[in-house]
């Protein structure tokens, strides 16, 4: 575990990590590198100067001065790594926390891209971490390709004859520039990837070696794995074990380096063949791969969704693999990315599904009290990903054993902090073990070890909070020593016990509740001049969990915390941290919901002009947060005028973010103040008008996005003149080069337009939309979205006030459109069409579509098919289906999919409609499942499902019945789209057509000879039984009884 | 999505009160077959899929909720609606794979 660049996959909250190493200065020499200054006297007087194997790498200054020559063969390492003579003693410095177990420190604290220092060796490379090696490879690759020409450079780069190579004039002094290169090169030591002596000149890129001929590129570093591939071998003389080696070796070279489809060409196959191939040779050269430090993440990824895959195929053979591949994927456990962290996850749920937790827990049992809390960590974070897999109860034993072990109390605690883990990971599902839970860590509040107790206050806080609001009863217990453990402890302890006590009184009733609060309120108002970061988030977390809790009187929370809260929370620093930003934000909203919003008003609104912008974010987000949830009610007026002013204040001078924060608190602000905004509209349009007349971009950007957000009050005080003031400047403003404001101004467009609506908007529209026509070419995908939205509008609302003509002209934009990136232009684009055509008529917009399903391009096609449909739909189909019908008979198979894939979707819309139409599409259907073309099949046999299910209970049977026997025959595909298809439309008749018809076909071929003939009858004979069960009963064979069952059905036979 | 994207994997536990809930982008799909026709009855999840920071989450894609989702009308038919609870609970190789051809790239925005 320790290879794999812990350094950066250590991550664990800090004041945690801090919290273990302070309280435990008696460490374990193999795995710590600790100064002199670190250790406890009596450790480092135990120490023998012969005491230092090589092995141990220490610094200079942890001698023993009595032996100065010990060692020097051990001291590999950058004096970067040396503690700093640091007299405070107890508090460790930066500089000491190097990653535990690695031999070499050439990541260290020290970047060691920039630092310059040092060109790496072959084995320090091994060492470095993916992005630092690509950063040097970089470096190299640029410093070579700038490298001054020699003569013998420009001997080759011009011809000989006709050129003479003249003498530099004696006067001349070539100006002499300071080429510095970013890294000397260490004398004798190459690199063993870039040799530029044996560069061809055209090779400008990266070393690479091509294995074969559809092979990909092999990097330098991959030389170690794949190597082998480059040895020409002949097939013949190779064992079968030799082969298998190969084509792994080739398979996995695919996958890491190859092109997307190379890659998953070969992902399927040893998905297919991994029992074929063999679990040892497969992991053999998988891990080693995942172990090798260059790897990047891309490459990490790729070869972990290799183990995934082929953990479902393998299953229990993995069993002797288990270790191995806890080893390379427990550290993703605590990645930063969250894809990461999910990965990991998943594939240790399906490793435990796979291996069973009598192996996994034998497998992991011996890291549980691992010197290094890194592995520990890891360790127990992957046993409750275990647990969540199997059950918590099955791993309830073990817990209960680990929590009470004498042996070490890193194993107690890594028990802990599983218990915790689960609480984390699976939330409320806790809840019915809760209790023997609480049990298993209780204990570890009395533990003689500080660092115990701390995380079991963690882990029952993680217990408390997922299991909010039930299970009080189950914490009785604790709650007296968590009591005395407040007033015991101090620092990040104190910490973990308020915040256990925090997460528990939410749970209690109001009585209880009250009282618990008032008492530990006197210890959180202390600790709100605390300097810990963390201990604020928690402080914060305590306050807002009591503030909610039922039971505790507004009175107390008004004249003991409010003020001391806003005192030390509400400061400029606080906004500068997300995290911080979030909880203060959100536990002020929370008490405001208790006391009411104007003793928090009056505290906020002061604030809002205050310098820093992140600050009046701050205070922006929170005023809007308490006003959204309690209404604008008990505002008085001086209170209005002020918080109006702020707002504009705060508007106006908002330069530095995006993010759409304060105009979102505007809106909410002023959609609670409703009409008493009235007397501010005109200084707000005022702004607006002035703003977007502004120079910078961004200024008139937001002028425009505040018009769209304030347009619904506006319109609510009546000031609809201003508003089509707005709009006459918006529609001055339509020529706007930038796009974003562009997309704001139209956005502003739709805004005022949806609220005034058609008839009264000024510009008239049949001025406006011929100025959008042109803004539809634009290609940013923010304007076409808003212009996309404010044509469908006008088209749906207001088409009549312009003439179809100018429609056609839309319509003939609309198709470009459809090619767009995003989903919701495409369907903005194909709704508009539906208008459209409910405007102007199908016919001449449904030419264009049919036209558009020659076009290459599938996106395209399938989004033309579904505005076909829309079409059909808005204009009934009578109008469309001929004209579709008619299209099918072009003997190109795009169209005719593009037919196919119209009703698809046309009877999908039309639903209990498509009654009238049945009998008139059938024989094209017919036609089409008959057809040599799978896709043809597929898309009609979705088409049957459409329909019969839109003519459940219509009396269409025949028709069904005889699409049935059509479809029929298709279900021996094996291509997965056509046999789900063809499932589809089987289970749509199913319901149309009532089970006892199908059972009919059904039970031909129950016990038909052929196993691939009988598989697919049953599996369409359970899709029967699941959804008519009871509906079969009468179906069945009438068959005599046997000694064991009886098949008579009596009910049934004298019924009939 | 979970039709068009097999490897995503719905929870499929007894449902309980809480309602789904559908992000802006996935909003109108049906949760079963993406049909954005004829919504027919309301989709409620389990407790645990509303849990925590779960809470009123896209049972699609996972994203902030805005809207409440519904199984369309063809799938009520076919009583699909009563599988379970329809949330996705893991991140499908679509999002990943995506996520980490942007990250080698450079690219540090939202996944």
């Amino acid at each position: 575990m320790s290879g794999l660049g812990s350094e950066d996959r250590k991550r664990k909250s800090q004041w945690e990590e801090q919290a273990e190493e302070d309280n435990h200065p008696i460490n374990t020499p193999r795995q710590t590198k600790r100064s002199r200054w670190d250790q406890t006297p009596q450790n480092s007087s135990s120490q023998t100067p012969q005491s230092t194997p090589s092995v141990r790498k220490q610094s200079r200054w942890d001698q023993t001065p009595t032996a100065p020559s010990a060692t020097p063969s051990a001291q590999s390492k950058s004096r970067w790594d040396e503690t700093p003579v640091d007299t405070s003693g107890t508090k460790k410095s930066r500089w000491d926390e190097t990653p535990i177990g690695s031999t070499t420190t050439l990541g260290g604290a020290t970047p060691v891209g920039t630092s310059g220092m040092m060109t790496p060796t072959a084995a320090q490379l091994a060492q470095t971490n993916p992005e630092l090696y690509n950063q040097l490879k970089i470096e190299q690759d640029l410093d070579y390709r700038n490298r001054p020409l020699t003569d013998e450079d420009l001997d080759n780069m011009l011809p000989s004859d006709g050129y003479e190579i003249m003498e530099v004039p004696a006067s001349y002094i070539p100006k002499r520039t300071q080429h510095v290169p970013s890294s000397t090169p260490l004398p004798g030591g190459e690199t063993p990837y870039a040799m530029p002596e044996d560069r061809p000149m055209d090779a400008y890129g990266v070393q690479t070696i091509q294995p074969g001929p559809d092979m990909p590129e092999l990097k330098p570093e991959d030389m170690k794995y794949f190597g082998g591939l480059l040895e020409e071998k002949d097939e013949n003389v190779m064992t079968d074990e030799e082969k298998k080696e190969r084509k792994i070796m080739t398979l996995l070279l695919k996958i890491k380096n190859g092109t997307p489809p190379m890659r998953k060409l070969a992902l399927r196959y040893i998905t297919l063949h991994a029992r074929d191939l063999g679990a040892e040779p497969l992991f053999k050269q998988i891990l080693p791969l995942l172990m090798a430090p260059t790897l990047e993440d891309q490459e990490r990824h790729l070869l972990v969704k290799v183990i995934d895959r082929i953990l479902y195929k393998l299953d229990d053979l993995v069993r002797p693999f288990v270790r191995n591949i806890l080893m390379v994927i427990e550290p993703l456990l605590i990645e930063e990315d969250y894809f990461a962290r999910v990965e990991g996850r998943e594939i240790i749920s399906n490793l435990a599904k796979a291996a069973g937790l009598p192996t996994m827990i034998a497998t992991m049992r011996p890291n549980i009290d691992n010197h290094d809390d890194f592995v520990r960590n890891t360790t127990a974070r992957a046993f409750a990903v275990v647990a969540s897999a199997l059950g918590i109860p099955s791993l309830l034993p073990f817990l209960k054993a680990v929590c009470q072990s004498k042996k070490s109390w890193q194993a107690r605690h890594t028990g802990i902090k599983i218990v915790q883990q689960i609480a984390v990971l699976m939330g409320c599902a806790i809840l019915p073990h809760l209790r023997q839970l609480v049990e298993i860590v209780e204990q570890g509040l009395k533990d003689s070890e500080i660092k115990v107790k701390t995380m079991t206050a963690l882990a029952i806080a993680a217990l408390a909070e997922a299991s909010a609001p039930y299970g009080i009863e189950s914490f009785d217990t604790v709650l007296r020593p968590l009591w005395d453990g407040l007033k015991k402890h101090g620092g990040k302890s104190l910490a973990a016990f308020l915040k256990a006590i925090g997460f528990i009184i939410p749970l209690m009733d109001p009585i209880h509740a009250s009282h618990y609060t008032k008492t530990i309120m006197d210890v959180v108002i202390r600790q709100f001049s605390s300097p810990d970061e963390e201990m604020k988030k928690i402080v914060l977390k305590v306050v807002k969990q009591c503030v909610s809790a039922e039971g505790i009187e507004p009175n107390f929370v008004l004249t003991k915390i409010l003020q001391p809260f806003f005192a030390s929370f509400w400061i400029r620093r606080m906004a500068l941290e997300r995290r911080n930003y979030k909880q203060l934000v959100e536990t002020t909203i929370e008490i405001g919901v208790k006391v009411g919003t104007t003793p928090v008003l009056d505290r906020l609104v002061p604030l809002i002009k205050d310098e820093s912008e992140p600050f009046r974010r701050m205070v922006i987000e929170a005023t809007a947060g308490v006003i959204n949830k309690l209404g604008s009610a008990s505002i008085d007026h001086r209170q209005e005028e002020l918080l109006m002013d702020g707002l504009l204040y705060a508007f106006t001078e908002q330069v530095l973010d995006d993010s759409p924060i304060i105009l979102n608190s505007i809106q909410i602000i002023l959609n609670a103040l409703g009409t008493r905004c009235k007397p501010y509209l005109a200084q707000i349009a005022g702004i607006i008008s002035v703003r977007l007349n502004n120079k910078m971009a961004k200024v008139r950007q937001h002028a425009a996005d505040l018009i769209n957000r304030v347009a619904a009050v506006m319109n609510l005080c009546g000031e609809e003149s201003k508003m089509g003031h707005l709009g006459l400047i918006l529609y001055e403003y339509l020529g706007e080069e930038y796009p974003e404001v562009l997309g704001s101004i139209l956005g502003a467009l739709k805004g005022i337009v949806t609220v005034i609506g058609m008839d009264k908007m000024t510009p008239p529209i049949k001025d406006l939309l011929p100025r959008l026509t042109p803004i539809l070419k634009n290609r940013h995908e923010k304007v076409q979205e808003n212009c996309i939205e404010l044509v469908g509008r006008i088209a749906d609302r207001g088409s009549s006030h312009v003439p179809g003509k100018e429609w056609m002209r839309i319509c003939f934009e609309l198709l470009d459109l459809l090619k767009a990136h995003r989903k919701s232009i495409r369907r903005a684009a194909i709704n508009t069409f539906g208008y459209i055509a409910n405007a102007i008529g199908p016919s001449d917009v449904l030419a264009t579509l049919l036209n558009n399903l020659k076009v290459q391009e599938r996106q395209n096609r399938v989004c033309t098919t579904v505005a076909i449909a829309i079409v059909a739909d808005t204009c009934s189909p009578f109008t469309v289906l001929p004209a579709l019908m008619n299209e099918y008979r072009v003997p190109e198979l795009n169209v005719q999919n593009g037919v196919l894939k119209s009703m698809s979707f046309l009877f999908e819309y039309i639903g209990e409609m498509g009654k009238d139409y049945i009998y008139a599409v059938t024989p094209l259907l017919e036609d089409a499942l008959m057809d040599r073309d799978l896709v043809h099949r597929q898309t009609a046999c979705t088409v049957v499902k459409h329909m019969a299910l839109g003519v459940y209970g219509m009396n269409c049977e025949d028709a069904l019945v005889h699409l049935l026997n059509y479809v029929w025959p298709n279900v021996f595909e094996t291509s997965p789209h056509v046999i789900n298809a063809v499932m589809e439309a089987i289970e749509g008749l199913r319901v149309a057509l009532g089970p006892c018809i199908m059972m009919m076909y059904v039970l031909q071929g129950l016990y038909h000879p052929s196993r691939r003939v009988r598989n697919v009858y049953w599996k369409i004979y359970n899709i029967l039984y699941i959804g008519n069960q009871d509906a079969l009963t009468p179906v069945y064979p009438v068959l005599p009884n046997d000694p064991d069952n009886n098949y008579h059905r009596g009910e049934l036979f004298y019924c009939l | 999505m979970a039709k068009h994207h097999p490897d995503l994997i719905m929870c499929r536990k007894q449902s309980g009160i809480s309602i789904g809930r559908l992000c802006d982008k996935c909003d109108g799909k049906c949760v079963i077959c993406d049909s954005y026709v004829r919504p027919n009855a309301l989709v409620r999840i389990c407790d645990e899929c509303n849990y925590g920071g779960n809470q009123g989450r896209c049972v699609i894609c996972g994203g902030t909720g805005v809207s409440d989702a519904y199984y369309c009308r063809e799938c009520v038919l076919q009583e699909k609606d009563r599988d379970g609870c329809p949330k996705i609970v893991n991140v499908g190789s679509a999002k990943t794979d995506m996520f980490y051809d942007r990250k080698k790239f450079g690219y540090k925005g939202q996944g």
